[in-house]
């Protein structure tokens, strides 16, 4: 197996080197070929160009590039040839090391987050009924000003429009933002398929039912 | 529910008559002891404690068998606020009829019914979600002949009697032909076909197909209000009621005040040629918004007509607070108004001997926040705009 003597530590994990496992790849854009192995967290790996040490031939059997009984240089794929090609133009690289942040720059602590529906318009303000859960009782009934809301937003506030109001911490960096965020929730139009079923369905329900 | 009465737990004996009337638990709910250990049940809110229906909470605690006793479960209208936990209360009574108003009984509503209900998804239920959930019911039971079976309420409709001493008679006086009609045009307008985005069913208004029931219980009559308004047109509301009603019958000795007390549900005529003078009356608040009824002035306009008038709780909401202070703050911020609904909740209980003269007084219990209007006028602590 070639030597992972020289390992370095990236900290930039592209999914077709998370794909590595212990072994080869090749990198899609340059065709330069990797090798090392990843544990989940680190990327242990040496990239190899035209490195002295480098054994072409148990790279390339072990790239799956030629097997054992193809290998005679004379007999060598154009594949395998254009693969030589490739990296012998590449410049020595030397492993760089960084640190790998595992602490993200942004991050959103939520404290409350509302789910309800509008209860009712006025020019220039709504109330909206707003439930932490399903089975909240009582409830939080609260006035808005219009506002508050987007202007694409507006436009939906009308009786039984579903809402969503979150308030939370936003950190950027150092800094910590008091948040609230109100919106109203998409929800997809009324299809033809469905109010046929719901005809069906209530057919079916009141057929049986005999009223006085 | 809290009770300061001493004889809460205390059923009342199979002679007597009582009604008790609860909420605000988003609405109202009316139970109705027939007399002979039979009981009705009109209209639904939750008790917010328990968080179940105040009729089962209150009938449960006085040892009441709700499976065989109640003979009549009836949801005066498909408004929220009067039929939240209403098929838990039906599919508890198992001996009992259903009864709602003429106008849900049409292909629309059907249809209605069905696609709206599948709009649960949302946050919190809805009116529909209890009538779609009753229908489930009705058709289980529909296949059994030991249930009886549902009752469209319209004007001048019988929808339950008993003719065993003492005698029970329960007539419908609303909603008026006009108003079913009129009901029905609306509902096609919510029909989903008509509706480019999907939401929460909203309500329809005004409430003139809500069922206004008479109750006669040997000699003593009441009359239960529901949510009827009075509308300009004479086919509809309170004054269709008033133009139907019998002048040479005797007159009700109590009233469940329709509507929260709202000027919209105020007639004249009504106390004036259905009621006694000086008529016990209950009414349930109503807090929505910035709208608190009934209002000092309604109460005002109401104690006018009887001193002997109740409410099951001020029309207040409960200030909103969170455990987390940062949550609160930014609540308090972000809304022009922030409360808990509903508010605070109580029960107006009256009772009378069947025995009684008709003119013999009704004993009169408060329990939870309940109160006078007498004193809710008098507290400039309750005072609204």
């Amino acid at each position: 197996m070639t030597d992972l003597s020289q390992i370095s530590t990236f900290d930039i994990r592209p999914r077709w080197l998370q794909e590595l496992g212990d072994g080869f790849k090749r990198r899609p854009d340059t065709k330069q070929l990797f090798a090392g192995s990843y544990d989940g967290g680190n990327l242990l790996t040496r990239e190899f160009a035209d490195d002295e040490d480098f054994d072409l031939e148990a790279t390339l059997k072990a790239a799956n590039i030629v097997t054992a009984a193809e290998w005679v240089p004379q007999n060598i794929t154009a594949a395998a040839e254009n693969f030589i090609t490739q990296f012998q133009r590449k410049p020595t690289r030397v492993p760089r090391v960084r640190r790998v942040n595992t602490l993200p720059q942004a991050r959103y602590i939520l404290l409350k987050k509302y789910e309800g529906f509008v209860t009712s318009r006025k020019q220039e303000s709504f109330t909206a009924r707003l439930y932490e859960n399903t089975d909240s009782y009582p409830v939080l009934e609260a006035e808005f000003d219009l506002e508050e809301l987007s202007e694409t937003d507006r436009a939906l506030v009308v009786e039984g429009a579903p809402l969503v109001w979150t308030i939370g911490y936003r950190y950027e960096g150092d800094t910590r933002k008091r948040e609230s965020v109100i919106y109203l929730r998409r929800l997809p139009p009324w299809k033809d398929k469905e109010i046929e079923h719901a005809k069906q369905e209530a057919d079916e329900l009141v057929r049986d039912i005999r009223w006085k | 529910m809290t009770s300061v009465g001493n004889n809460y737990r205390t059923a009342p004996n199979p002679q007597e008559l009582e009604i008790s009337v609860f909420g605000p638990g988003f609405g109202e709910c009316v139970v109705v002891h027939f007399g002979n250990g039979e009981w009705g049940i009109v209209d639904s809110c939750l008790d917010p404690d328990s968080k179940r229906p105040a009729a089962l909470d209150y009938l449960e605690s006085l040892g009441v068998d709700v499976e065989k006793s109640v003979r009549i479960v009836v949801a005066s209208h498909w408004h929220d606020d009067h039929v939240d936990g209403i098929s838990l209360v039906f599919k508890a009574a198992k001996s009992a009829i259903f009864v709602c108003t003429e106008a849900v009984q049409t292909a629309d509503f059907n249809e209605i019914l069905s696609a709206w209900t599948g709009t649960r998804f949302l946050s919190g239920g809805s009116g529909v979600d209890e009538l779609h959930s009753i229908m489930v019911e009705l058709k289980k039971r529909s296949s059994n002949t030991d249930f009886p079976p549902p009752v469209r309420a319209s004007v001048n409709k019988l929808v339950w009697e008993r003719k065993t001493p003492p005698n029970v008679i329960v007539k419908a006086l609303s909603p008026s032909d006009a108003a079913v009609l009129a009901a029905t045009a609306r509902l096609k307008y919510l029909s989903p076909k008509n509706s480019k985005l999907r939401r929460r069913v909203p309500s329809v208004s005004p409430n003139d197909a809500s069922v206004v029931l008479a109750l006669q219980v040997g000699e003593h009559r009441v009359l239960l209000g529901a949510d009827l308004e009075v509308t300009k047109d004479a086919g509809f509301g309170w004054i269709a009621v008033v133009n139907g009603f019998d002048k040479q019958q005797p007159k009700h000795q109590g009233f469940k005040i329709p509507h929260h007390g709202s000027p919209t549900a105020y007639h004249e005529e009504v106390w004036n040629q259905m009621l006694v003078v000086e008529p016990w009356a209950v009414t349930t608040p109503f807090v929505f918004g910035g709208t608190r009824l009934p209002s000092q002035a309604d109460s005002h306009r109401i104690l006018r007509h009887t001193s002997k008038a109740y409410l099951t709780a001020p029309p207040q909401p409960v200030k909103f607070r969170d455990p987390n202070r940062t949550v609160e703050k930014t609540v308090n911020e972000a809304t022009l108004a922030a409360h808990f609904v509903p508010g605070r909740y109580g029960q107006v209980r009256i009772r009378k001997s069947v025995d009684a003269p008709v003119n013999a007084l009704w004993g009169v219990e408060l329990f939870g926040n309940a109160l006078t209007m007498s004193d809710y006028v008098r507290d400039a602590h309750y005072s609204t705009k």
